[in-house]
């Protein structure tokens, strides 16, 4: 463990002199794992390759001002830009409204829990990139994340139960869509 | 709320990771570590910036170039044909002057006395000169014209006169009626009283001629009266006109793009979601296409202009255009798989004010040519989407809407114009050129924005107002 730290210490060592080696090391290995980040956000290849590529862009004018913090600090250093980068692309492009007023929605969710033992990691994927781009970045945020309805309504700058209320149906979504999922899949 | 199933959805996307493409890293090496490559030209306008493409740049560099050599192609024949007319002209003419006329005329009366066929030809040369273009030339050239017409028309009357004194030598009538007419050889009477006095000697002197000569006589006449119509017509008003014009783009646009997504090919948004009454349509429509290959279409028609303008003629060879134009545009967004389907309509109505500068290059007869340069800039005045949705292939209408966004756009124009001249008020006009929409001030994804550089035609009447 130690080791390991002295030597991803060391590698931000070599990336602050923008050696170019040295940044490809840290692009092979992070991207796949980063690339994976941004396609829970935009559901083209594309999209999520300008996003990683921008994103890259930005750690390398950036690393003076990263302060590394140990184990995984750096991992985390990267993947808050490439989410950032991620919502910058959203925002611009999409131009993300989130004050629809859901109103009366059917409540479709059960207590059912869904089956997540069945389907691969792909499809999963698939299907949560297949959630209107509202829905999937609020539900992103929540549940990869982490972040709380507060911190979720600051960042895309809207109102708080609007955030909650596009998780809720993010969530009773998705619920229908692996269930018709299960059901295709037999 | 049990939310066990998504920290275990959490866990399990934690680890997994999918290979980026493969030539994202020679991408960001390239960004990164060479040079960078200029995409195009980069323009900022106050608040307004924009990149001009190599493409959109060499487009419109090769649409220019055409237009230039189109033009260059009608120019040079044009001083081709005007340099046979009037060099020769010009030598044997222009030198002279009122003092030597006499002079010359009595030498004249000898050489032309007995050939009819030299007033011919003086009356076609003429001819050929008054119906030359005017606008085509300077001030200076004009003088000289002038200076030509005037000498031609004293040749006429010249020949005229020999013809006259030939056919009442011929028939023995007193020939004191015709020399002792002082009009005939003072050039300070007016055309008007000329005809006038031609239209006398053709009733009372002219009898006796010959009948065959009275063709000819009608000719100088009739070029006579043009010649005074033409000097009445440049020496009125500046020229006023009226435009009617209706334009139209050459290509529609369309795209398609793979799964849900808005215009500019971004997943669907937020904004996009249906009203109340059609969420459940809508999650219908995406399940209903959970295993169907799901598209985009994006259709843009081509906008329909119509406009009403004024035209003030400033110099001879250059006038300006302005007016009030309205344009119709319409796209339209399918979202979905052949059976079911979200649709969006887009409506959008602009009023607008087309300028443009119109230089006149060549006259022909009831036909003229000329080059134009403009901008047009126009404004959303209104516009609407209309929903509806299809699940298996079952239409329901959804909400209209109106588009709080108004886009702002200004296009620059240039096009070569051709103008035909039906009657001396009416005439018709055909005017294809190249648009090139600069600022598109719209968070709306329209046909100018998809493709700024568009090949379009111009077609109108134009009435003169002016007399």
């Amino acid at each position: 463990m130690i080791k390991e730290e002295h030597k991803e210490r060391e590698l931000v060592d070599r990336l602050l002199l923008k050696n170019q080696a040295s940044w490809k090391e840290l692009y092979n290995l992070y991207a796949a794992n980063l690339f994976t980040v941004c396609s829970r956000y935009v559901r083209e290849k594309e999209d999520a390759k300008d996003i990683l590529q921008n994103s890259f862009i930005k750690m390398f004018h950036s690393i003076t001002e990263f302060e590394y913090r140990g184990i995984g600090s750096l991992r985390a250093w990267m993947s808050r830009i490439v989410i950032n980068e991620s919502l910058k692309h959203i925002k611009k492009y999409a131009k993300l409204d989130f004050t629809t007023e859901l109103g009366t929605l059917a409540d479709t969710v059960t207590d059912e829990e869904p089956d997540l033992e069945q389907i691969d990691e792909s499809d999963l994927l698939e299907l949560i990139a297949t959630l209107p781009i509202g829905y999937r970045t609020v539900f992103n945020l929540y549940v990869f994340e982490e972040k709380s309805h507060k911190e979720i309504a600051n960042l895309l700058d809207i109102a708080e139960n609007s955030s909650a209320s596009q998780f809720h149906r993010a969530k009773s979504l998705l619920v229908r869509k692996l269930k018709n999922h299960k059901r295709s899949a037999i | 709320m049990n939310e066990k199933w998504l920290n275990k959805l959490r866990d399990k996307l934690d680890g997994y990771s999918e290979n980026p493409p493969e030539d994202l890293w020679k991408d960001i090496e390239k960004e990164l570590f060479s040079s960078p490559r200029k995409k195009g030209i980069f323009i900022k306008y106050n608040k307004y910036s924009f990149t001009v493409s190599k493409k959109h740049i060499y487009t419109a560099s090769i649409a220019i170039l055409f237009l230039l050599i189109l033009n260059v192609a009608f120019f040079k024949e044009y001083i081709n044909q005007t340099k046979s007319i009037s060099n020769p002209i010009v030598a044997n003419n222009t030198t002279q002057s009122n003092d030597d006329y006499k002079r010359k005329k009595s030498i004249k009366d000898q050489d032309y006395n007995n050939d009819n066929t030299v007033l011919s030809s003086s009356i076609g040369e003429y001819n050929t000169i008054k119906h030359s273009d005017y606008y085509s030339l300077d001030k200076k050239q004009i003088i000289e014209k002038k200076q030509i017409l005037d000498d031609l028309k004293q040749v006429a009357i010249n020949d005229f006169t020999a013809l006259i004194k030939q056919q009442t030598d011929n028939s023995k009538v007193n020939k004191s009626n015709f020399i002792a007419s002082p009009y005939l050889f003072d050039r300070t009477v007016s055309w008007e009283t000329l005809v006038k006095n031609i239209d006398k000697m053709d009733s009372t002197n002219l009898a006796k001629a010959k009948t065959d000569q009275q063709p000819l006589l009608k000719e100088i006449k009739d070029t006579l009266e043009e010649e005074i119509a033409q000097v009445k017509t440049r020496h009125k008003v500046k020229p006023f006109a009226m435009n009617l014009t209706t334009g139209q783009m050459f290509s529609d646009a369309s795209q398609q793009f793979s799964g849900y997504t808005s215009s500019d090919g971004n997943p669907i948004v937020g904004e996009e979601l249906p009203g109340t009454p059609f969420k459940e349509l809508y999650d219908d429509i995406l399940l209903a296409n959970e295993l169907e290959a799901v598209a985009t279409d994006v259709k843009y028609k081509a906008p329909i202009t119509a406009s009403i303008s004024a035209q003030h003629q400033l110099t001879e060879k250059l006038s300006f255009v302005y007016g009030l134009s309205y344009t119709k545009l319409k796209s339209q967004l399918q979202s979905g798989s052949a059976n079911s389907y979200v649709k969006r309509e887009l409506t959008l109505h602009y009023i607008g004010i087309p300028i443009q500068l119109n230089f006149n290059i060549m006259k022909y007869k009831s036909f003229t040519s000329y080059l134009t340069i403009g901008s047009h800039i126009k404004k959303a005045v209104t516009g609407s989407y209309q929903d509806s949705y299809t699940l298996h292939n079952q239409t329901t209408i959804g909400i209209s809407e109106r588009v709080t966004d108004k886009p702002l756009h200004i296009a620059a124009r240039t096009s070569i114009g051709f103008q035909y001249l039906l009657t001396p008020k009416l005439s018709i006009l055909a005017e294809p050129g190249i648009e090139y929409y600069f600022i598109n001030k719209s968070s709306l994804e329209t046909i100018y924005q998809k493709d700024p550089l568009k090949f379009n035609l111009n077609l109108g009447v134009r009435f003169m107002l002016s007399k």
